[in-house]
């Protein structure tokens, strides 16, 4: 009896000893699974954000280039046949000797002249280099100058702290950006007043653009009709992202927009 | 037995063994309760292991098992090395009883050669399911369940029958508690089988 006692205790060890290790076995397989899975999912969501930068990327060098393109045509096209008319009218003018047509045609001359100006303003607009060649403040300076030159629509801009050079890649991405702000204000918000700030921080750096215009219900827009609007104010926030910022919207019915967007200096590096 | 009689009864469930290598499987189990019942008839009848029974059993065992194997790992390289694998575990048994083990015999010779081949088998496919990691829940992969409990069971069977015939030798009480074992061991792997089965049903319906 005790001999067959002692069999059936060390079965049972066995058994036991033997279910703990399956339950070892199989406890240790999920952690080991559930690691590598984890690892997978960062990897593959790794992956899929460097790919969507890399088409934001993409999608940002067509633009610019197309831009400068179209600059380059306008001011060697456009520009130069009104710069040939406001020659023929010189002359038309030197040779006409009735007065009445004289003015007509000086009148002429400045339209064109004034034509001539914004052509050259717009070319400098949609010219990168611009950027490369003056900085973010004086190209935004001289975009809001432009729109101001319309007479239709009063801008401002002000600038805090020491201004400091954020690197060509950021700087056209952002000028890029704030430039579909103001269009997006002045064609669908039908503002008639711009404030731009440009505020530079030692850590931080943020643009804020503010118009008057009739504003828009943002989370609607965001949450509600994904389908038919807010493509652009998604292509603002992914560009944003790809600059290592973020781009916050506040706008209410009637009363105007105001776009802010924000960068921490030190993730400019990356 | 009641284990292996509730896998097969949720195999012969419509949505279990609407996938193919379910339909294997409750072919093994089906095979494996008839053998059993054989078995355990001859061991209370006349107080011996019927290893004739099991003789002819290993070879269809095996088929189904490298069948569903088959199926469920990827590689096509193994895919073959399994489809091989089953004439020689055939040869093999054949020589076995006709040069090392008597018909009459327990075919262990044969029988750790499968054990082999089974913790083989089922290693390279948990190695395969820690490779090609997807979204999906490890706790609800049938086979996840169905090959730790066939590699569990064979690597331990492996030892217990490698050494049963000198245990046996030696001392026959102790190799008499040890197919007791082999008995707890087949309650964990038909007790995973059935969980796999259950598994099975529950991802068809999600599918459906």
């Amino acid at each position: 009896m005790p001999n067959q006692a002692s069999e059936f205790y060390y079965l049972a060890l066995a058994g036991t000893i033997l279910v703990l290790l399956l339950m070892l076995f199989i406890v240790s397989f999920f952690f080991i699974f559930q690691r590598r899975q984890t690892q997978n999912r960062q990897e593959k969501a790794a992956m899929q954000a460097a790919f969507q930068q890399e088409i934001l990327q993409t999608q940002l060098e067509v633009q610019n280039l197309t831009m400068q393109q179209l600059g380059r045509e306008l001011h060697d096209n456009i520009g130069q046949l009104l710069s040939v008319l406001r020659i023929n009218l010189n002359v038309l003018e030197e040779m006409v000797e009735d007065e009445s047509t004289k003015s007509q045609i000086s009148e002429s001359n400045q339209i064109v002249e004034q034509t001539i100006a914004d052509v050259r303003a717009l070319t400098k607009s949609l010219d990168g280099d611009f950027v490369k060649d003056f900085g973010l403040i004086d190209s935004l300076s001289h975009e809001l100058q432009r729109i101001r030159k319309t007479r239709r629509y009063q801008t401002e801009i002000t600038i805090s702290g020491t201004p400091y050079s954020l690197g060509y890649q950021h700087e056209i991405v952002l000028f890029r950006m704030a430039q579909e702000v103001i269009n997006n204000a002045l064609k669908h918000a039908a503002a008639t007043t711009l404030y731009v700030s440009v505020v530079y921080e030692p850590t931080n750096f943020e643009i804020r653009i503010k118009d008057n215009g009739k504003g828009f219900d943002y989370e609607g827009v965001m949450k509600n009709e994904f389908a038919k609007s807010g493509a652009g104010l998604r292509n603002i926030q992914r560009r944003a992202e790809l600059v290592g910022g973020k781009c916050i919207v506040e706008s209410k019915i009637k009363e105007g927009t105001t776009v802010c967007i924000k960068i921490e200096h030190f993730s400019l590096g990356s | 037995m009641s284990l292996i009689a509730f896998c097969i009864i949720i195999g012969l469930y419509r949505k279990a063994i609407s996938e193919y290598t379910f339909f294997v499987l409750t072919l093994l189990l089906g095979v494996t309760f008839v053998v059993e019942s054989v078995g355990y008839f001859n061991l209370w009848t006349k107080n011996k292991v019927a290893g004739w029974v099991f003789l002819l059993f290993l070879p269809v065992q095996y088929s189904l098992y490298a069948l569903y194997f088959k199926n469920i790992i990827k590689n096509d390289k193994i895919k073959k090395t399994i489809l091989i694998s089953v004439p020689v575990l055939l040869l093999w048994n054949i020589c076995n009883t006709v040069f090392f083990q008597s018909f009459l015999m327990l075919n262990t010779y044969a029988i750790l050669l499968t054990c082999l081949l089974y913790c083989t088998w089922s290693s390279i496919y948990l190695i395969q399911l820690l490779r090609g990691i997807g979204d999906e829940n490890l706790a609800h992969n049938p086979h996840f369940w169905i090959c730790t409990g066939t590699l569990f069971f064979y690597s331990v069977s492996f030892f217990i029958i490698a050494f049963i015939q000198i245990i046996n030798k030696e001392d026959h009480g102790l190799a008499s508690q040890l197919w007791f074992l082999i008995r707890a061991l087949n309650i964990i792997l038909y007790g995973l089988f059935a969980y796999g089965f259950i598994c099975q049903i529950k991802r068809q319906n999600s599918i459906i």
